[in-house]
Parts: C-alpha cells; structure tokens; sequence
C-alpha cells in the first residue's frame, strides 16, 4: 500500500474534492448514552475505539439517524432518547455539492422531526438532499443469510437511493396489494370467497404496479452487479470466483430479460392460477413481495456454504458497492458508516477494504474495540475514545 | 340545558374548525372575517339553511340538487350518448369548470376500497347500468388516477364493455395520483380531449 496521503486523509482535508459529502462538526445530545458530546470531524477517516458497551455503536446510530430519520437497528424513537429524557437533538455541519448546511433532527414524544438550518424543510427530499449515509453494521450478516425480507429491502431501499421516484412505484404497488389482501381477508371471514370480477380488477392493479416493481429491480441490479462484482473481488482476491446475484420469484428468469411488458404478462398469468388458492387461503401468496435474491460466489451459494469470513466480505461488499454506485450516479459520496471492525476480516482482506475506502475518499467513520483491527496506515485517520458517553482525542501512544 | 353558552365568537371557530381542511388558525380567520362584515353572516346564514332544507340527490346521475331530475340532467342541449362516471361530486365540478364537456354525468359516490368495506354494491354501480340506454354509446371513466380509481375505472369497463358501449378512460394528463378536483381546468381538457378507448 502506497503511504502518501490521498485526498480522504484528515491531514489533508483542503484537499478535499467539491463532490465530497462532509460532515465538518457533530452534536449529539441526550441520545441513547450520550448526555452531550461536540465533535470536530476530520473529512476523511475517523476511528472510534472503546471496550464493549461504552457508546460506539450509539454514536454512528445518532449520525445514521441524522441521515435516514431511521435507527439501523429498528429502534423506536422513545429507546434512542437518553434514559430519563423526553428529547434528544443530533445537529451536524455538512458540506454537500460545495454548500454548507446545519441539518437537525429533534426526538421527542411526538415523533422526529428534521430541519435545515433551522427551518423546516417545504419537503423531505430537501433535507435528505443535503446528507445520505451508509452503514455496515454486524447485523448486515443477515442479508446474506438471513430471512428474505431484509434482502428485499436493501434492494427496495438502495434503488430508491438512486431514483427517488422508484418510492411512488413501490407504494402503488403496496397499495394495490393491501387493498386486494383486504378483499381476500373479508371473503375468508363471510366464508364466501370474493367476486371473480373483483379479484380479477385488484390482480390486475397488482399486475401492473408489481410488474413495475420487479422491472425497476431488474434495472438496479443490472447496474449493481457489475459493481458488486469488483468491490468484491476488490476485498477478497479474483481467485474466490466470479460473484453473481440471482433474482428468483414469482417470474420466471426468461420472462424477467422480456421487460415490463414480458414481466406484466407473466405476473398476471400467475396470479390467475394461484387465484382459487388466494380465495381459499385468505391472502396474497404470489408476487414480487414474496421475491428474493441470493449470492453466488463461484457458482456456490453463500447462504448454504459460505464460510463466516465469506459472508461477511460479501455483505460488505454489498454495502461498498452501494456507496460506489451512489458516488457514481448522485455525484457525492455518501457518508460510510462502519461498525465494529474487528478481526473477522483476515489482514489481507481488511487491508484491502480499507485501500478501496481511501479510494473513494468518502468520509469514514469506523468504530472498533482495538486499533490494531485496522490495518490502516496511522497517518490516515483521527482515531477517538470513546469511554462511557464520553469521547475525546485518543492517542494511541500515551 | 346548556348552563354557560359557549362566547358565539368561540362556537363560530370551533363550528369552522370541524370542515376538511380547516385548521383552527383558518378558522379564527375566518370566523373574525364573517364577523366584520355586515352582510355576510346573513348571506352565508341563508345559503347554509338553503342547503340543508333544499338540497336533495339527483335520482338519475347522484349529483347533490335540489331539483330531481337535476339541471344537468334536464339541459337539453347537452348529449344524451356521453356519460361521464366521476367519483365524487367535486370532480364533476372540476369538469364543468373546464367548460369543454357537454355530456352527461354519473356520481358513483367513491372508488372501489376493499380496505375501508367499498365494494360495488356501496357505490352507485346498479344505477348506472339501470341508465344505460339505447342512445347511449360512451361511458368515458373520469375516475382519480390512483390505484383505487384505476381498479374502479376496468370494473366499471368490464362490467359495460359487453353492452357493446365505448368505454374509455380521461387520460393521464392528470398527474399520476393527483386527484380531479385539484387539477387545473385546461389539465382537465386536455385529458377528456385525449381520453383512450379501454
Ligand atoms: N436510551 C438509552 N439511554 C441510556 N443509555 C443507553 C440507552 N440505550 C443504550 N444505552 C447504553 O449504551 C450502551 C451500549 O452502547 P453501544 O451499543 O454503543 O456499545 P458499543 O460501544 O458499541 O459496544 P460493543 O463494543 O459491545 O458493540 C449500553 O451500556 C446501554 O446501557
Ligand atoms: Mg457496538
Ligand atoms: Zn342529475
């Protein structure tokens, strides 16, 4: 590895290109166990190091939440306020596209509530333009062997990242099938199945939105995999064999390569076999809410073979390849958020992931238990301490 | 017995306050609004109490009236063959604003919503296919664009295409998911002139 300062380097942060997403100071108060810590944040790599339970993972929860108005972790709003504490308020400075925004969010009993210096924002989008962030977590194991549901919504959610429009496809789509599992659910308890005619209509907006649901994955996936791909063998070697991501659903794979119109057709065919079993069962059993997708790396699934260091590069690589794809298609880089690196990762592999973050230069905020997980040059990154709530400058020699 | 009569001011806003999309600072306007005026307490007095001994349903298009059959459906200069199927009454207003229709109406009181219990028999679907008659020749289905009034819309275009009627549906000039009675007249024109066969 090459010890010259990139551009992410924290001794090098006027340097910084007008494309970086940068947060320059953070503000975290009465958030989950911080009562009140100011942050001046280096534009690079930041590194937070602390024994277990001290408030690592709370402090990139408070900067995600920041970010998403979402906790990583699916908590509630009353679990992230500080025990005792009825609100909490995490502010930042962040750079973006070469303005400076102050981006607020407050927590308090009625909800979230986020602003833009100061005011509120006319709509979300503006807030969320202004500051996006990834994170890995160790919890992204799952996506690669976990239960469907979660890979549906890295896929939902990282298509969404890139074209926001892809929300009103979904919610079309969420509408359609909430109204006809509603029509389902009130056949099954008159104990008399719903209207043909009915049903056929609401299949049909199924249809029409599912399909547009399926071919916007399609779309994403066909710009991600090749990503994916790189960033992965980028992290563990070219020697593992080629990574593949296989969609498989209520569509077969050759109606999938036919477009919205082949996908359409297909889908409603197969919602008017499974029509008799829906009457009976009282729900909707076909369709892309239902779909998922799984890892292949040198024609072996993950999920069945992987080995734990497998399955953790690749979930890695997933959340890498978004950030990759993001800076490529939004012009910025997010935010890459990385909890508990620990030695999982062998040096090698560890090595890498941290060469290929440099290369983004995105800003990096990393937290682990001891700094010698990193196998970072010294030079590169703003390590910290974090101990009980509180954090400071850490160095390592004294 | 109301023992302490509320301050008629404060009723006034708290009355005002109870309509969609009125907020309680909107109704304090306007409350203060019909206070300094002279005329418009009686004016708006008249025309509440006129609405609520005067106005009925017209039987045949479900249109609020006082009149049965309605002004609408009594003007005979308009065209019998075109029935024009809105949701709501407010959407056939929206119509009319726009000024370029000159058929008929039909009011089906809502779209399909298995989720709050509509189904056909809750809208004025059998009222419809009773008004069907031979000089009829286009349904046009002018119902929202949202994923409600699309299923209502190829109901009703299934249920009526046998009939051997044109069917068709106001085109999407219309903002996807936006509804009528907040689209702009011309928006409105535009989208009757290129409705499409279904
Ligand atoms: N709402 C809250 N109010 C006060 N303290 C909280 C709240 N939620 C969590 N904590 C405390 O935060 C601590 C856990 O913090 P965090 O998960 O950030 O630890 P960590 O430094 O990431 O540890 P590890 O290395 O084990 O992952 C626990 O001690 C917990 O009691
Ligand atoms: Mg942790
Ligand atoms: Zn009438």
């Amino acid at each position: 590895m090459t010890t010259s300062c990139t551009s992410s380097c924290p001794c090098a942060s006027n340097k910084k290109q007008a494309s970086l997403l940068y947060l320059r100071t953070l503000q975290v108060r009465d958030f989950r166990n911080y009562e009140c810590v100011e942050l001046e944040m280096p534009s690079g790599i930041s590194v937070f190091v602390g024994d277990n339970g001290q408030g690592k993972t709370n402090l990139l929860e408070a900067i995600y939440v920041l970010a998403t108005l979402k906790s990583f972790r699916g908590a509630k709003n009353s679990q992230l306020l500080r025990r005792g504490q009825s609100h909490a308020r995490i502010v930042a400075d962040v750079e973006s596209k070469g303005l400076a925004r102050q981006l607020e969010v407050s927590l308090g009993p009625q909800g979230k509530r986020a602003r833009v210096d100061g005011k509120d924002p006319r709509a979300l989008s503006g807030y969320f333009s202004g500051i996006k962030a990834i994170a890995f977590v160790p919890e992204d194991l799952r996506l690669v062997d976990g239960p469907p549901e979660g890979r549906r919504n890295f896929l939902d959610r990282a298509a969404f990242t890139l074209d926001p429009a892809y929300l009103d496809v979904v919610r079309d789509f969420r509408n359609a099938l909430n109204q006809k599992n509603a029509l389902l659910r009130a056949g099954r308890q008159r104990r008399s199945p719903p209207d043909k005619a009915l049903l056929g209509v609401w299949n049909d907006r199924v249809a029409v939105a599912g399909a547009r649901v399926i071919a916007r994955r399609m779309q994403f996936l066909g710009e991600f995999v090749p990503v994916f791909r790189e960033v992965h063998e980028g992290i563990t070697g070219a020697a593992k064999g080629r990574a593949e991501i296989r969609y498989r659903g209520c569509v077969t794979t050759d109606a999938l390569s036919r477009g919205l119109k082949g996908i359409e057709e297909r889908l409603s065919a197969r919602l008017e076999e499974a029509m008799e079993d829906e009457q009976r069962r009282g729900f909707a059993t076909v369709g892309p809410q239902r779909d998922d997708w799984q890892l292949v790396v040198g024609g072996e699934a993950l999920r069945s073979f992987g080995s734990q260091g497998q399955i953790r590069s690749a979930a890695l690589a997933l959340r890498v390849s978004e950030m990759v794809l993001a800076r490529r298609d939004l012009g910025s880089c997010p935010l890459f958020l990385l909890d508990d690196v620990s030695s999982e990762l062998d040096p090698h592999r560890n090595r890498q992931l941290m060469a290929l973050l440099m290369d983004l230069s995105a800003q990096v905020v990393i937290t682990t238990t001891e700094l010698s997980n990193l196998k970072i040059d010294a030079l590169h990154y703003q390590p910290w301490k974090v101990a009980n709530g509180a954090i400071c400058r850490y160095n390592p020699g004294s | 017995m109301n023992e302490t009569q509320a301050d008629p001011i404060e009723r006034l806003i708290h009355e005002l306050s109870r309509l969609p999309g009125i907020g309680s600072k909107t109704a304090a306007r306007l409350a203060f609004a019909i206070v300094r005026s002279e005329t418009l307490a009686g004016d708006l007095a008249e025309a509440l109490v006129g609405v609520r001994d005067g106005v009925d349903r017209c039987v045949t298009c479900g249109n609020p009236s006082a009149a049965d059959p309605c002004a609408i459906c009594s003007d005979l200069q308009r065209d019998p063959a075109l029935i024009c199927v809105v949701e709501r009454p407010q959407d056939l207003l929206a119509i009319e604003r726009s000024g370029t229709y000159r058929g008929h109406f039909h009011v089906l009181g809502g779209a399909l919503s298995p989720l709050d219990g509509v189904g056909p028999e809750e809208l004025r679907v059998k009222e419809l296919l009773a008004r069907i008659q031979d000089s009829t020749t286009e349904i046009i289905l002018a119902t929202n664009p949202t994923v409600e009034g699309d299923a209502t819309a190829l109901y009703l275009a299934r249920l009526v295409k046998p009939l051997g009627l044109l069917v068709s549906r106001i085109a999407r000039g219309v903002s996807v998911g936006a509804e009528l009675e907040y689209t702009d007249s011309s928006t409105i024109s535009r989208a009757l002139e290129e409705r499409r066969q279904v």
